[in-house]
């Protein structure tokens, strides 16, 4: 018994990843876009941007940083904090910037286009 | 470009350790930040920490995740998985080398039996387009023949001409060149019509093959070498294309070379030469003809509608078939020479991709049966390492209940258990590969009967390699898929406590060594089935006594020698062979003994127009001595039986009782012909002795005395040997030598030796069969010993226990035993079902093997049920008395 209930707990913790993993890059350059912050920075305000909403498992946050990293798509740089600890401040690149604009706009195009097909009558108006 | 091979270098370097460590530090500064603000709502300094740890989340996870979006992920899990499943292999190296052995022998055994196979059952013709070819069969419905006449195979050649072709060709036969100083070699050639070469569109290696003006009868005999005889004989110089070979005592000329591995379209006969068929007379090819009484063999045969000699192939362009063996089916229906035997001919054709192969005939269902054999090998020895990595896997719990404890998926633990079955399965499949290879060339030089025969080319191709690699996997996934099941839904709570005794059931174990007993049941059941058939085959008696028995094939045909002086050699001959030290008695004869060779002709009696068959031999004056057949009644030749003699005959008992039955045959005369229906007497009557084949008893056959028959060719003499075997065959060499320098004396062999020949697929087939039963039942006695020795030991401290409260150890020893014997029991009821099942699935294929006992047969399984029992007792007896010795106080302060 108790087996069963292990496996089912760790099989729902995979499934909201899973929802994230899509949306979560485009979060972080979208925060990027007022400024350079750290890590804590990025995860404070997009909880706090999306109203609670979104509650990014913080240890989530870390291997979608590397990913930007990686593609180029923002920098890196060690800094002071406000509260003047040393920490990593990352920085929007400009191809991290055009990458935002297609991804954004594409998302918004989706969004669009889904509730278009959800809620038919709206539109007609 | 650049920067994609430099990202591609950089995933494949990974992120380094100053990343690593930045991370880190990353990681510990936002969990800091997380800290201070909770710390500022107001929390205590110990529940801020924890708040922000349970909102980072698992630490390490994010790390590996974070390295491996620097990395080819994948590429650096598999990576590392196989390091750790290296490492898990090297730590248990008793167990996993017995695991590889066990998996190496049943792959090993499953690549020869289908290299072999493949060789012998699956292989195409090396030429072109071999789908085309078609092997041509005529039947009336009552009699069925592949042999053919010439001038028959002429008509349907120029019946079916534009639109098809037909190739003619005999079954290869001993041919004689000579070899300077020394008696004439044999070799083997195949006689073929003219468009032979262009029917099998085969193209020449060197020079030109043989075409239709070859057998046009004039001009110098041209022959074609075989690549290998051509590397054989003359090194592989260009020069010998328009050198001389004399064959038979004919002058040819070499005008060509075959390609490598072409064996013309009877793949397992492979000639060394070709020759235009139109040679026949001048070569003295006699060999597998069936003629009647319009025809005379002394004659050129190619002339004769009477004789029938030559196979068929025809070579059919896609689409036409139907076509052609219409018009053939017409041809041979209204046929001036066929029609009138028989109103109902018509063409049979099989497809002839793969030549027309009477080792294919013959083996099929030998090799069907073994690979059925080895395939339940292989999944025993699954099943047994499957009980073992099992075990082993119950014995890991409480290492993968940490590992999961750790932060490991359910699907990374299962992902390694998979690996490391792929890494044993790949390890056996490399051992299996060798065995194979072995395996395989061990197994044509037992099957190939005759030691002159050209080896098979059996080689490992892709096919096989790619077969290897498909079972190897296949064992991999099989062999680990119930421990990584279990990995998948380990139990965190239980594994990790390893309390001993509370699963000590281990219900797959349980399950798999009842699986293997019963498919060891079934394998015992048949070696010893085939044993039986072996023995019964090799005990009964032949009617002829081989032992002590010399045969020697001597061809005075081939040779040259003139029927006009055979009255005069035969004596000298036999009187000179006698002569020697050692020597009881000698005999010529058609057939050695015992030989696949025999010979049917028509009989009369008197006032019956009714023709009946027997076989027919004719023998020197010492035959029925010398042979060892009983004389039953009557008398046997004498030297008073000459040419002016009155003619007289000598019939076997199977004759008497089914011509006569119930009364005398001797005395009674019969003939060759209605019209001289009284030319023979009947004067005696032998024992029946298997001289044509052990596995059928002796029909109707009788005995003519080469005295009155004195200017037939023979071909084989039988000495009776009294002294030793060796010394009295190099006299009688001699002896020959000295009467007839120039006859080839081949074939030497004992009787027992031909005995022996002539049971070798049954002997192979024993043997062989022995040989995987005795493996598969150390398969079940491994893999029982280890899963009871598991089970002991999971129970030690119960047995402690119940030591301790008074149990006396010869109980302990008696329940594991009994605990044994019970899983054994099911599996030998579940392996009788499944013999039942196997016997009726495989009864074809049996029947043809199976020779004085049934599939099902019931003496056979009971005999391999009692071999059977052998297991439990050899496999539980050392866990049991381990049992019974437990210590007590040991015993249950472990358990604490």
């Amino acid at each position: 018994m108790t087996s069963r209930q292990t496996t089912t707990s760790r099989r729902r913790a995979k499934e909201r990843e899973a929802l994230l993993q899509g949306t979560l890059d485009l979060l972080i350059l979208r925060t990027l876009l007022w400024g350079p912050t750290h890590g804590h920075g990025i995860a404070t305000s997009i909880q706090r941007d999306s109203g609670g909403a979104f509650i990014v498992e913080h240890g989530s946050l870390y291997p979608a940083l590397q990913r930007l990293l990686q593609q180029g798509w923002v920098k890196a740089a060690w800094g002071v904090s406000e509260n003047r600890r040393r920490a990593r401040f990352y920085r929007l690149t400009a191809a991290g910037r055009k990458q935002w604009l297609g991804e954004s706009s594409k998302w918004e195009r989706s969004v669009q286009a889904i509730s278009r097909v959800l809620h038919p009558a709206r539109e007609e108006q | 470009m650049m920067s994609g091979l430099r990202r591609i270098w950089a995933k494949l370097r990974g992120p380094g350790r100053r990343l690593a460590r930045e991370l880190d530090e990353e990681m510990a500064a936002h969990i800091a930040m997380e800290c201070e603000e909770n710390e500022a709502r107001g929390l205590s300094p110990q529940a801020a920490r924890r708040a922000a740890r349970m909102t980072f989340g698992h630490e390490l996870n994010a790390r590996e995740r974070s390295d491996d979006a620097w990395r080819f992920a994948w590429l650096d899990a598999l990576l590392r998985d196989i390091r750790m499943a290296a490492r898990g292999i090297k730590r248990q190296r008793a167990l996993s080398v017995t695991v590889v052995t066990c998996l190496a022998l049943g792959i090993g055994a499953n690549a020869a039996i289908c290299t072999v196979m493949d060789a012998v059952l699956l292989r195409a013709l090396p030429v072109p387009n071999p789908q085309e070819l078609y092997g041509i069969t005529a039947t009336s419905g009552r009699d069925s023949d592949n042999l053919f006449s010439y001038p028959l195979y002429q008509r349907m050649d120029a019946a079916v001409a534009g639109t098809a072709q037909l190739a003619a060709f005999t079954y290869p036969a001993p041919m004689y060149v000579p070899d300077p100083g020394r008696p004439p070699r044999e070799i083997s050639g195949q006689l073929v019509s003219g468009d032979f070469f262009r029917t099998l569109m085969t193209r020449p290696e060197l020079g030109r093959l043989l075409n239709p003006a070859d057998t046009g009868g004039s001009g110098v005999a041209a022959v074609v070498l075989s690549h290998e005889f051509w590397q054989r004989e003359f090194g592989g110089a260009r020069t010998a294309v328009g050198s001389r070979l004399r064959v038979n005592g004919v002058d040819c000329e070499v005008v060509g070379v075959a390609p490598p591995g072409f064996a013309g379209f009877l793949p397992d006969v492979p000639p060394d030469v070709w020759l235009p068929l139109t040679l026949q007379a001048r070569l003295n090819y006699n060999h597998n003809a069936s003629n009647d009484d319009t025809s005379d063999l002394t004659k050129p045969w190619s002339r004769q509608d009477g004789i029938s000699w030559l196979q068929l192939a025809a070579r059919v362009p896609g689409g036409a078939a139907p076509a052609v063996w219409g018009r053939l089916g017409q041809l041979i229906s209204r046929d001036g020479y066929l029609a009138p035997q028989s109103p109902h001919w018509r063409v049979v054709a099989a497809a002839g991709a793969k030549g027309a192969s009477s080792l294919r005939r013959a083996f099929s269902q030998p090799l069907e049966i073994l690979l059925a054999m080895v395939g339940l090998m292989l999944l025993i020895a699954c099943a047994n390492v499957a009980a073992m990595l099992l075990a082993r896997g119950v014995s890991r719990q409480r290492e993968i209940a940490i590992r999961i404890a750790l932060g490991a998926t359910g699907w990374r633990l299962s992902r390694q258990l998979l690996l490391e079955g792929f890494m044993l399965s790949s390890m056996a499949g490399a051992g299996g590969l060798a065995l194979g290879v072995w395996g395989s060339q061990l197994l044509t030089r037992l099957a190939v009967n005759n030691p002159q025969a050209q080896p098979l080319a059996v080689t490992v191709d892709a096919k096989v390699l790619a077969f290897l690699a498909i079972v190897s996997l296949l064992v991999g996934v099989l062999v680990s898929l119930l421990p990584a099941w279990r990995a998948q839904r380990s139990d965190f709570g239980s594994g990790i406590k390893s309390d001993r005794g509370q699963t000590a059931r281990l219900p797959f174990g349980r399950a798999l060594i009842v699986g293997q007993v019963a498919l060891s049941l079934v394998l015992v059941a048949s070696a010893i089935l085939f044993s039986r058939s072996l023995r019964a085959l090799a005990d009964q008696n032949p009617g002829f006594s081989a032992a002590q028995l010399l045969n020697l094939r001597l061809d005075f045909r081939a040779s040259g020698i003139a029927r006009s002086r055979l009255p005069a050699i035969y004596p000298r001959l036999l009187q000179a062979v006698a002569a020697q030290a050692g020597v009881e008695s000698a005999a010529l004869s058609e057939c050695p003994l015992p030989s696949g060779c025999t010979s049917a002709s028509d009989i009369y009696f008197p006032g019956s127009t009714q023709s009946v068959n027997a076989d027919d031999y004719t023998v020197s004056t010492d035959y029925f001595r010398t042979a060892g057949i009983p004389i039953l009644a009557g008398r046997g030749f004498a030297a008073s039986d000459g040419p002016s003699d009155p003619p007289v005959v000598v019939v076997n008992q199977a004759f008497a009782a089914k011509f006569f039955p119930g009364q005398s045959p001797l005395g009674v005369h019969l003939g060759s012909d209605p019209t001289h229906a009284s030319q023979l007497t009947i004067v005696g009557i032998v024992g029946n002795a298997r001289i044509h084949n052990l596995r059928e008893p002796a029909g109707p056959q009788f005995f003519i005395p080469l005295q009155q028959r004195p200017a037939q060719y023979e071909s084989s003499l039988q000495v009776r040997v009294a002294g030793p075997m060796d010394s009295t065959t190099d006299a009688v060499r001699r002896a020959i030598a000295s009467v007839a320098p120039e006859l080839p004396v081949t074939q030497v062999r004992t009787g027992a030796e031909l005995l022996q020949f002539q049971l070798a697929d049954e002997m192979l087939l024993a043997r062989l069969s022995d040989m995987f039963a005795l493996l598969a039942m150390g398969l079940a006695c491994i893999g029982l010993y280890g899963v009871i020795s598991y089970l002991v030991a999971r129970r030690t401290s119960e047995f402690g226990l119940r030591l301790a409260l008074g149990a006396r150890p010869a109980r302990l020893l008696e329940s594991v035993l009994r605990d044994a014997l019970v899983l054994t029991m099911v599996g030998l009821g579940l392996g009788g079902v499944l013999a039942a099942l196997a016997a009726r699935l495989l009864a074809h294929q049996l029947a043809g093997i199976l020779w004085g006992v049934t599939a099902m047969d019931p003496a056979s399984l009971a005999i391999a049920a009692a071999l059977m029992l052998l297991v439990p007792a050899l496999a539980a007896l050392v866990p049991a008395a381990r049992a019974a010795r437990v210590d007590p106080l040991v015993a249950l302060r472990t358990e604490a």
